[in-house]
């Protein structure tokens, strides 16, 4: 029996559904990250979202959180460098680097919005935290330009500034982050 | 795990400048675990910083010490970038390369590595090179598998093809004299049976040579002696014998 239409297309449309929900996916932890950046700054004790105390959650369930969060980042990261990647403009692709950098901050301030105050630390949550987010989300951004096909000395030049923006953007972060809990 | 393609000197010093961020990052979370307990145990609770920077320089030393010595490269950044240590040719650095790599990297205790504009001079003196899944896979390290038929399971890299880089064709038949992919025991394959020619910007054309069974390319046959485009398509068959371009 002929297929209406061949594995290349079905395979073309799996990939599109998996992108869209992983675009999905990448927006909500963007968000989740951006609030807990911003519960954060507005105050420091509470860490309170949705009526949840989070440093009340127990570790397990605030690594889970951790994870879904920087998986979503990393491909928010990927998604977002490969679609500025393939313009043309200049302007767009500079802003690459400040979306790396910023993305850098998300993680750190995912990971320092899950731990537990940092005086109050037996292990170093918001370091472990950082690291295993930072982890993930350089694999997944690093399989999204794989899997994006974007052959080419410019896309493939911006993807590793992109990489390496997003690690020292998330180092930077860290150091403020430690010095403001000191 | 595929290696992907290598990197030139800047993408590589890049991605191994962002490894080299993540695993001071890990070192740090090392320290700050450990630190407390070591403070108490050694009754060092007022020690100012400079234990902690101690701590965390000997801490370097010892994991640079493992990853190059015992994990012959491998740092755990470099694992999650997904960045692998081979030679020019692609193969596995040999122990005599790595060992060059490690005495040129503690002549210059590894300073030139945190260049992120080139490549590490020692690795440049070992000729190392930086392979990663997000590089384009160059086209030596494409390959040409038989999917069915006698012969399945036969396999050719394209950098194993003698003469490839100025021929920029491979020949695929049963006669083992004259094929680089020699399919001896598929009757169906005619002795000379095609080409598969590499054309401008890495794309492949395929060319019956007037084979008594045919070559077939999206389920037609191909007329003789006329290159046909191969791409999009990863496979054709050779007579009877399924072949895929592994890329």
């Amino acid at each position: 029996m002929r297929l209406p239409f061949g594995l290349r297309d079905k395979m073309v449309l799996a990939n599109e559904v998996f992108a869209f929900a992983g675009n999905i996916g990448a927006g909500i932890g963007a968000l989740l990250a951006i609030l807990g950046i911003s519960s954060n700054f507005a105050n420091n004790t509470s860490r309170m979202v949705f009526n949840v105390e989070v440093a009340t959650l127990s570790l397990p369930v605030r690594m889970i959180l951790v994870i879904l969060i920087a998986a979503a980042l990393g491909w928010g990261l990927g998604a977002l460098v490969t679609w500025l990647s393939r313009s043309r403009n200049e302007a767009l692709s500079f802003a690459v680097y400040v979306v790396a950098i910023l993305w850098g901050g998300l993680i750190v301030g995912a990971a320092d919005w899950l731990a537990v105050a940092m005086n109050r630390q037996i292990l170093s949550e918001t370091l472990l935290f950082t690291i295993v987010g930072m982890g993930l989300a350089l694999w997944v951004a690093g399989f999204h330009f794989r899997i994006s096909n974007a052959a080419g000395k410019h896309a493939l030049r911006l993807h590793c500034d992109a990489l390496m923006l997003c690690s020292i953007g998330a180092a930077l972060f860290m150091i403020l982050t430690m010095l403001g809990a000191r | 795990m595929a290696i992907g393609g290598p990197l030139d000197d800047k993408n590589a010093a890049r991605l191994l400048s962002a490894a080299a961020l993540f695993d001071f990052m890990f070192l740090a979370f090392v320290c700050a675990t450990i630190e407390p307990v070591l403070r108490q145990e050694l009754g060092l609770l007022r020690a100012g910083p400079a234990l902690t920077a101690g701590l965390y320089l000997a801490m370097v030393l010892i994991y640079w010490l493992i990853c190059e010595g015992v994990l012959s490269g491998a740092t755990l950044g470099r694992f999650v970038l997904r960045l692998t240590m081979r030679d020019k040719s692609g193969k596995p650095v040999s122990p005599v390369r790595r060992s060059t790599r490690a005495m040129k990297k503690i002549m210059t205790l590894g300073l030139t590595g945190l260049n992120p504009n080139t490549s590490a001079r020692y690795d440049r003196a070992a000729e190392i090179r930086w392979f990663s899944p997000m590089a384009p896979r160059s086209v030596t390290f494409w390959r040409l598998r038989v999917q069915s038929g006698p012969d399945r399971g036969k396999s050719l890299v394209f950098n194993q093809v003698k003469g490839l880089k100025s021929s920029r064709q491979i020949k695929i038949g049963r006669d083992s004299g004259w094929a680089d992919l020699a399919l001896t025991r598929s009757k169906g394959a005619s002795g000379k049976h095609c080409i598969l020619q590499i054309a401008k910007g890495n794309q492949l054309q395929i060319r019956d040579m007037g084979s008594s069974n045919g070559t077939w390319v999206r389920g037609r046959q191909i007329a003789p002696d006329k290159p046909v485009r191969l791409d999009p398509v990863s496979q054709f068959r050779v007579g009877d014998v399924w072949i895929a371009v592994i890329r």
